[in-house]
């Protein structure tokens, strides 16, 4: 724990030290106690907004995991699937989300569905790619010795190939897991809804640096704590490999 | 009774496009309750026959029979036990946990088939139960890997070079211990070496094959009292089969002289 606590008062020592030094005005990035103060001031209001955009984060990466595992697990069985399917999914994955967006919002509303859709849009596809390299990663004689065992596919699947891949399903959760805030955000200044993003839109428009500040951090600490827990889980799960 | 029958067996593989024959028109009976050892050099198709038997590959063309009735269905009712090169244990499971895992399959043991706590003391594992794949050595690994292929009390043991990773002496102990066990429970066993002595020491039958295509040379019978005992290998009978089982391996090369040093 000492790592981290050094490295964000270094962090916040040269942000004052450079904001001074340099003399920059407070409209384009004000010392940390201002945003400390905002922070303070506008707890609630940036609690309110946080609880938002962690829920869409935390909904859209739960579709996001179930959709990713079954597309993996789908395409890893059977090659003409992938044929037919993979290349609308890149596409889909290419698509930028500012172009599709006012579709999302006219099929998804401008609630949690819009914001489901674009955390899912971005951060599926690292999930799927691993989940497939995982998967088609088993070792021969581990499938060898279900079939002979006289397993099914769903049991083979279960007890085999998910256990094997979630090293290379964990790599990709990762990456997700940390771009999925910021995509929660993006579909809120997409659509309007309440949340970090549409806070830290506000507070710019606004000039109220300190709370912009405050809420940038905000969500940065919170994609941090969502990388760690994320390594938590994945020690304790595939602790077998150490 | 579980004898395993392979009629008129033949395998080709697609390589590069091109068709490749591993097994050409082999045929053998492995009668009920016997221990037979195929043996042979590469590429003689030793390990895709076992794996024909084991319904993991299908012959291209030919008929296995096990107890009458073909390998997909024997497979099918976990009449199978197959033990591979490596122990090919699940890492994240336990010991207790990798040998129950066939249970888990089948939805419980097969008849009165041997509770796991059972096979742990017969494979000499007691104290391990909760020991992960890691934290064991090879030869207890493939311990592990035996006492799961046992669990549902397999009609017919199919072994795929089991020991040949450990060294002389795990490996001569984990033979013992594995006849031991094959006379306790009765099964068909197949398996397949490519050590001389193993073969004879093990079998009650040495089919010798060769390679390229792989295919039957001969079979070669042993005679030698059960239960074995370590002390038979030095008997002049044993090397006897011995040489027998190496002048069908080797055919011609044991005749010719060797060739004069040059200089």
């Amino acid at each position: 724990m000492v790592g981290p606590v050094v490295f964000v008062v270094v962090l916040l020592a040269l942000w004052k030290l450079a904001v001074t030094a340099f003399a920059v005005p407070p409209y384009i990035m004000p010392p940390p106690e201002a945003a400390w103060t905002a922070f303070l001031k506008e707890a609630d209001k940036i609690g309110y907004a946080l609880f938002f955009t962690l829920r869409n984060a935390a909904a859209g990466l739960l579709v996001a995991f179930v959709l990713a595992i079954v597309l993996a697990a789908i395409f890893v069985s059977s090659r003409k699937v992938t044929h037919a399917v993979l290349p609308i999914v890149i596409g889909l994955r290419t698509a930028p989300v500012l172009a599709i967006a006012p579709i999302l919002i006219m099929i998804f509303g401008r609630g949690i569905g819009t914001a489901i859709a674009v955390v899912v849009i971005v951060s599926f596809f690292p999930i799927m790619v691993n989940a497939m390299k995982g998967f088609s990663s088993t070792r021969k004689n581990a499938l060898e010795l279900m079939h002979v065992l006289g397993a099914g596919w769903f049991k083979t699947f279960i007890k085999v190939r998910l256990p094997f891949a979630l090293p290379f399903i964990f790599a990709g959760l990762r990456s997700a897991a940390t771009s999925a805030i910021l995509s929660a955000m993006l579909a809120e200044w997409l659509s309007g809804a309440p949340g970090l993003g549409t806070l830290i839109l506000d507070a710019s428009s606004y000039r109220k640096t300190g709370l912009l500040w405050a809420a940038v951090i905000v969500s940065m600490i919170m994609a941090y704590t969502i990388y760690w827990l994320t390594t938590a889980v994945e020690k304790r799960l595939t602790a077998w490999r150490n | 009774m579980t004898d395993i029958t392979i009629d008129h067996v033949t395998k080709n593989f697609a390589i590069d496009g091109r068709s490749v024959t591993a097994i050409d028109d082999i045929s053998l009976k492995f009668p009920s309750g016997s221990f037979s050892a195929l043996i042979g050099p590469s590429g003689c198709g030793k390990s895709t026959l076992l794996r024909l038997v084991a319904d993991i590959l299908a012959p291209s063309a030919g008929k296995i029979t096990i107890g009458g009735t073909p390998p997909d269905e024997a497979r099918r009712r976990h009449e199978i036990g197959f033990v591979f090169q490596d122990a090919s244990l699940l890492p994240w499971r336990s010991v207790m946990d990798n040998i129950a895992l066939p249970l888990e399959i089948a939805g419980g043991p097969i008849g009165d088939g041997p509770r796991p706590e059972t096979l742990i003391r017969l494979v000499g594992l007691s104290g391990f139960e909760n020991a992960k794949p890691a934290q064991l050595s090879g030869g207890m690994q493939q311990r592990v890997s035996i006492a799961r292929a046992l669990v549902l009390r397999p009609k017919i043991l199919l072994l795929d070079e089991p020991f040949g990773a450990l060294d002389e002496i795990t490996r001569q102990r984990m033979n013992m211990e594995l006849l031991r066990i094959w006379q306790e429970t009765g099964t068909t066993a197949i398996l397949v070496t490519h050590t001389i002595g193993e073969a004879v020491f093990m079998a009650d039958q040495v089919h010798v094959l060769a390679a390229h295509p792989g295919r039957l040379v001969t079979t070669i019978d042993v005679d030698l009292p059960r239960p074995r005992a370590l002390a038979m290998l030095q008997t002049p009978a044993f090397n006897h089969l011995e040489n027998a089982v190496r002048a069908a391996l080797f055919g011609d090369e044991l005749k010719a002289e060797p060739e004069p040093a040059h200089g």
